[in-house]
């Protein structure tokens, strides 16, 4: 039964297409904006920053630097989350689910898991064609060089993705009212963005390999991943805690 | 008979709203159903405890002799629902909706199943498109179609009929009047009364949230104190006439003759039958409205 609800859920029309083109024209339509009006482009490292003319292989950078993609993808992810789990959008729609043979349990974990997938793979496919792009001479060389930290990349925008989803799933529960259940996420995310989480979505781009002595070749060192990974570490058990109040809620609530 | 709903002694409060108070009745197997009541006397809201979507405040529920909220994924199996308020996602054809509906209910085929209902109700027709396009009568189509999924032992439907067509409504009688003959059960809620008047084989008048009366039509008839015989004759002038001068009350319609405030309708005939007018007495049919009006005023 699961499989079957998952895919209803993770193929709910618009939802999931509207989360997939966001993501394309925010990377791609600010990329290519910045670079007519940037001349030069910042270049990070671990230890300082320089900046350097603009060159066919930094798109890649301006995209990052200009977009940072946290910024557009938190008030999506939460829209999102929102509407999938909101109760006063989805009621009528939840009654007719239930009934049948679903079990609400059945039906909280095929919501959760869409969207997670329903962000991760536009996220998977937008990393997988914008790395290239910022770097084809990399790439052209040696490809497998130019995806060697996507896992770890990955790893950090999920515990970002999965912080926002457990705050959106409970203020969407708890919220009758949608405007509510829309607000009270976008403005925790907001505070813990200026609070500093936003470093957990944080790019180097490739061309700065050369410039991190010793350390594993990749775009982020140990030391640097595991901070950043420690630092959203308290959000993710936060919204562990969220998630599970969300379902105790779901599971008990009457679909007047 | 075996009860296949039982609802014993059900409160539902929602904030300072008392939805049902101390609401008791049972539904038999193979029954025709109704449950009357105007709006907001609670008709929904018990529908809803028993199909497991509310918990109720207090009080038992049954469904097949199992908690319909803490069982409601095994109920369905064999039992089907719709409400009004019925809403597959816009973006779904009815034809993607019924047939995951069909695999969410277990069905063996889910397409030959789909395809077997809409086509009781038409739906077969205007299935491809998506359910945002379908008009309310669509719609409502459409959640009939679902609730008949799998062909479920039992039925249970809240106000059916609004936005139908005459044809879906015909349809619908037919399907409940072949279910009770072969011994499947049907709820009906409805505050439009005259749909199911000669159907129905079972009543339970609901108003602000209280059981006024229940039980079986001829049962309620009774405790009602609405008695009448219905006389079919081909001299109904005479006959009337006679009947008004021995001091019966009477309705006359074409050859039928309701006598009313009597139980004993081969009295009746007896006696005109002595005058030499032939008469025949027919099974008393539920005249609803008046058996509503008079439990809402006593209520």
């Amino acid at each position: 039964m699961f499989p079957k609800v998952l895919k209803w859920e993770f193929l709910a029309g618009k939802r999931f297409y509207l989360v997939f083109v966001l993501y394309f024209l925010t990377l791609f339509s600010l990329g290519s904006y910045t670079s007519y009006i940037i001349q030069n482009v910042e270049h990070k490292t671990p230890d300082e920053y320089d900046i350097r003319p603009l060159t066919p292989g930094t798109m890649i950078d301006i995209v990052w630097e200009a977009s940072d993609v946290w910024w557009f993808s938190f008030p999506v992810v939460i829209a999102y989350a929102v509407f999938t789990f909101s109760y006063e959008l989805d009621k009528k729609i939840l009654r007719t689910y239930l009934l049948s043979c679903v079990k609400k349990r059945t039906l909280f974990l095929a919501k959760l898991l869409s969207i997670q997938l329903g962000l991760f793979i536009p996220l998977i496919i937008s990393l997988l064609i914008a790395y290239p792009l910022g770097d084809p001479i990399l790439f052209g060389s040696n490809p497998l060089e130019v995806y060697v930290n996507l896992p770890r990349r990955l790893l950090l925008v999920a515990s970002m993705l999965y912080i926002m989803v457990g705050i959106s799933a409970l203020s969407s529960t708890v919220f009758k009212n949608p405007l509510y259940a829309f607000a009270a996420p976008i403005a925790i995310v907001y505070t813990l963005n200026i609070a500093g989480l936003r470093v957990v979505s944080e790019y180097v781009p490739p061309q700065c390999y050369q410039d991190i002595i010793p350390g594993p070749i990749g775009l982020l060192t140990n030391e640097y991943f595991f901070s950043i990974l420690s630092m959203a570490l308290p959000a993710v058990i936060a919204s562990t805690i969220a998630l599970i109040i969300a379902y105790t809620i779901f599971i008990r609530r009457d679909i007047v | 008979m075996q009860d296949v709903i039982s609802v014993e002694n059900v409160w539902k409060v929602f904030g300072k709203t008392v939805a049902l108070r101390n609401v008791s009745i049972k539904v038999s197997k193979g029954s025709v159903f109704l449950l009357m009541g105007p709006n907001g006397s609670g008709k929904s809201t018990l529908l809803k405890i028993v199909t497991g979507l509310i918990k109720p405040t207090r009080g038992h529920a049954e469904i097949f002799g199992a908690n319909p909220w803490k069982e409601r994924h095994k109920i369905f199996a064999y039992v089907g629902a719709m409400f009004e308020d019925h809403a597959p996602p816009d973006w779904a054809s009815g034809k993607a909706y019924l047939e995951y509906k069909s695999i969410l209910k277990k069905a063996e085929n889910p397409e030959k199943e789909a395809l077997a209902v809409a086509r009781q109700f038409g739906v077969d027709t205007f299935w491809k498109q998506p359910f945002g396009t379908y008009s309310s009568g669509m719609k409502r189509k459409l959640a009939l179609a679902d609730a008949f999924i799998n062909d479920p032992d039992l039925v249970i439907l809240d106000d059916p009929t609004v936005a139908l067509d005459k044809e879906a409504r015909l349809a619908l009688q037919e399907i409940v009047v072949n279910r009770a003959k072969q011994n499947k059960t049907c709820v009906i809620a409805s505050h439009i009364i005259t749909e199911f008047e000669h159907h129905a084989t079972h009543l339970a008048f609901l108003n602000q949230g209280q059981t006024v009366i229940t039980g079986k039509v001829e049962e309620v008839m009774n405790k009602m104190g609405i008695h009448k015989v219905t006389i079919k004759t081909n001299t109904p002038r005479k006959a009337a006439a006679i009947l008004m001068k021995k001091g019966y009350a009477i309705k006359a319609y074409g050859n039928t003759i309701i006598v009313e405030g009597s139980e004993d309708a081969n009295k009746i005939v007896k006696l005109l039958e002595n005058l030499g007018i032939k008469a025949e007495t027919e099974k008393p049919k539920a005249n609803l409205w008046e058996m509503y009006t008079k439990a809402l005023t006593s209520g």
